[in-house]
């Protein structure tokens, strides 16, 4: 990379930030001065300017002066964009950042073209807003300061790019030097490449008889031909020998494959009897024990596998004769769960009827126990009735005493009377007759009285003993009461048995239903078990008959298989 | 190595051509943006040389404006526009320019002369 490339570079980054400084003016103008006025225009304009340059002549000095010019541009246009806002004032640092940006082209006139237009926006900015810079009010003593700093600034950035491009001029002088080395070293390198070439014809020459001979043969045998063979006719011993060696390679090589592929080839044809005969070293020596130990192995596992066939046959014929018995087994079994499952319904009804009338009796017990209970009543009332039969009786035979003594009062009156009508005579014949008459009333009354005085002592007797037997009537009663509902409850408590009974009776016949339905997928599964057993005992069948085909070396335990 | 070739006058020209327009461009547009007039509120009204500070200030009456101070010079009096017709008024009353007061035209404290001769 030489200094005008690094100006160009440098070009195209002053043009960035140029452009960068331009899209800032932009916004910062419709920020601050809510649209886009002068700032932005001068922004727009100069960025123009600077590409319209570069199209045409962007590896000049022009393009490197526009793109110092542009850049001190934007700044003014960005303090436009800032008027009236305190950040101006800030932004005025940006000629200082561009000037010193400057210095990145390398170029003494674009610093000093710098350092003027700064000088004169200084100069042209102090006359019209003397305020934004020199704050406080401009003096001769503040423009010479700002010229001495900015002067200082200026011959930093001037002795920097002189220095640098001394230090490029060294640079410059070094890669010279460096390229004459390396022509020296290119032309070293041609002469050996002659030399290399006129000794490659010569072996070139030799190759190519060899390739005739030996390539001949080699080609051959790499395309599976080893009938071939090297003529040993060579000037040099040791090319005969080669050549010697070469035949003894392809006969071995011959040998070796002919032999390995009739092996192969019986194994292709399920002939697992062949084996590699031959006397070999090294790789075809492993080749022969290789193929010998492939047609061993396999000879060994179709034998075991025949083994296995045959038993894996038996065992299966085993399995399904099991599986036949275990389904018919299965099948009775439904049936029989499903005849249990029948029982237990009837049984279920049974015991529900059982619950039903004992119910029934339970509900009869208590009329009865009710019946009793106003027979009970009746007792008590008879016993009260009797009672006052007694007492009627008593007093009956009070009335009867005293009906007596009347009879036995009037029996004395009218003996009286008797002894007084006789006394009267016949005046008082028919007094006496009268008085006869009345003492035989008398007499029949007392008479009465006496029969009557006896039935009632007898009735009143009879009663008492009535009272007697209605009590114990009563109590008969009562203890029929008691027996009566300890019928019913004991009614009651069976009923209630009886329900729980069928309950019970109910999940017994679900876990039977259940036991039905698993009974039934059990018959389910045994018979694709059946049917798989029966294909596996096909497939079996057809294994036997595929390793058979193979055709091994008998041993004592294939004999004994067969 | 830098070019060291030394280019003649009209070369160097050509190579300045461009960025001296744009300096010059961007000073023309910083200027016109540092003495843009307001629409209203104080501005430097320019008239001719040859009028002396009374026209001048009784031109800027005329239009409906308010004197708010002196600038530099005579022919320059710094009006205060109550309304964005004044400008358009004073031309026409025969004001050259009108800039914002800033600057060489930004208003001057008086003199301590002028107080005390008032």
């Amino acid at each position: 990379m030489n200094v005008d490339a690094l100006r160009l570079r440098a070009s195209y980054a002053i043009a960035a930030v140029a452009l960068a400084m331009c899209l800032a003016t932009g916004i910062t103008e419709l920020l601050l001065q809510g649209s886009a006025g002068l700032g932005t225009w001068l922004a727009g304009g100069a960025m123009l300017a600077l590409v319209a340059t570069g199209l045409f002549a962007r590896t000049t000095l022009a393009f490197r002066l526009t793109a110092v010019s542009v850049m001190m541009a934007e700044v003014v246009a960005l303090l436009i964009a800032a008027r009236g806002h305190p950040i101006q004032i800030d932004l005025h640092m940006a000629f200082f950042a561009g000037l010193a940006l400057c210095a990145l082209l390398y170029d003494i006139k674009a610093i000093l073209l710098g350092t003027v237009l700064v000088a004169v926006h200084h100069l042209g900015l102090g006359l019209a807003v003397e305020e934004l810079v020199f704050y406080g009010g401009g003096s001769l003593g503040r423009v010479v300061l700002h010229a001495v700093l900015l002067v200082t600034e200026a011959v930093g950035l001037i002795g920097l790019t002189i220095i640098t491009q001394r230090l490029l001029g060294l640079a410059e002088r070094n890669s010279e030097e460096a390229a004459r080395e390396a022509e020296k070293v290119t032309q070293l390198a041609s002469a050996a490449e002659a030399q290399r070439q006129s000794g490659d014809a010569a072996q070139r020459q030799m190759l190519e008889r060899l390739d005739a001979s030996f390539g001949h043969v080699v080609k051959q045998a790499a395309a599976g031909d080893f009938s071939r063979r090297v003529a040993a006719d060579f000037d040099e011993p040791v090319l005969n020998g080669l050549a010697g060696n070469v035949n003894a390679l392809v006969d071995t090589v011959e040998r070796g494959l002919g032999e390995t592929g009739a092996v192969l080839g019986a194994l292709a044809r399920t002939d697992l009897t062949q084996r590699v005969n031959g006397q070999y070293g090294g790789a075809f020596g492993q080749l022969k024990e290789d193929t010998n130990a492939v047609a061993e192995t396999l000879a060994r596992i179709v034998g075991q596998l025949r083994e296995t066939s045959q038993q894996l046959r038996t065992a299966t014929g085993e399995i399904l004769s099991g599986a036949n018995d275990l389904s018919e087994r299965t099948t009775k079994q439904a049936a029989t769960i499903e005849e249990t499952s029948a029982a237990m319904e009837q049984l279920a009804v049974t015991v529900m009827d059982n619950a039903k009338r004992a119910e029934e009796a339970s509900r009869k017990a208590e009329k009865v126990s009710h019946s009793a209970e106003a027979g009970g009543s009746v007792m008590a009332e008879a016993n009260g009735a009797m009672e006052r039969i007694t007492t009627s009786s008593g007093k009956i035979s009070n009335i009867i005493g005293l009906i007596d003594d009347i009879a036995f009062q009037t029996n004395l009156l009218a003996l009286n009377a008797s002894v007084e009508a006789a006394r009267a005579g016949d005046a008082g014949k028919g007094f006496a007759v009268v008085a006869v008459e009345v003492r035989r009333l008398a007499q029949s009354a007392a008479s009465a009285s006496s029969e009557i005085k006896a039935l009632i002592e007898q009735s009143a007797h009879e009663v008492s003993s009535g009272s007697r037997l209605v009590a114990d009537a009563a109590e008969k009663l009562t203890a029929m009461l008691e027996s009566v509902r300890e019928n019913s409850t004991l009614l009651d408590s069976i009923a209630r048995a009886s329900r729980e009974q069928a309950s019970a009776i109910d999940e017994v016949n679900t876990a039977v239903r259940q036991m039905d339905e698993m009974t039934q997928h059990n018959a389910a599964l045994v018979e694709q078990t059946n049917a798989a057993i029966e294909q596996t005992e096909a497939q079996a069948s057809d294994l036997d008959r595929i390793v058979e085909q193979f055709a091994i070396a008998e041993t004592p335990r294939s004999r004994r298989a067969a | 190595m830098p070019e060291t070739k030394v280019r003649s006058r009209p070369e160097r020209l050509r190579d300045l051509a461009p960025a001296g327009l744009v300096a010059l461009m961007a000073l023309a547009v910083g200027g016109a943006s540092a003495y843009a007039p307001p629409d209203t509120g104080d501005m430097a009204v320019v008239f001719p040389p040859w009028i002396d500070g009374a026209s001048a200030y009784a031109a800027v009456l005329a239009a409906g404006g308010r004197l708010a101070g002196n600038s530099r010079f005579d022919n320059i009096p710094i009006a205060n526009a109550q309304d964005v017709g004044f400008k358009a008024r004073v031309l026409a009353g025969g004001a050259l320019f009108i800039f914002a007061a800033n600057g060489v035209c930004g208003p001057v404290a008086p003199s301590s002369s002028a107080g005390e001769t008032s």
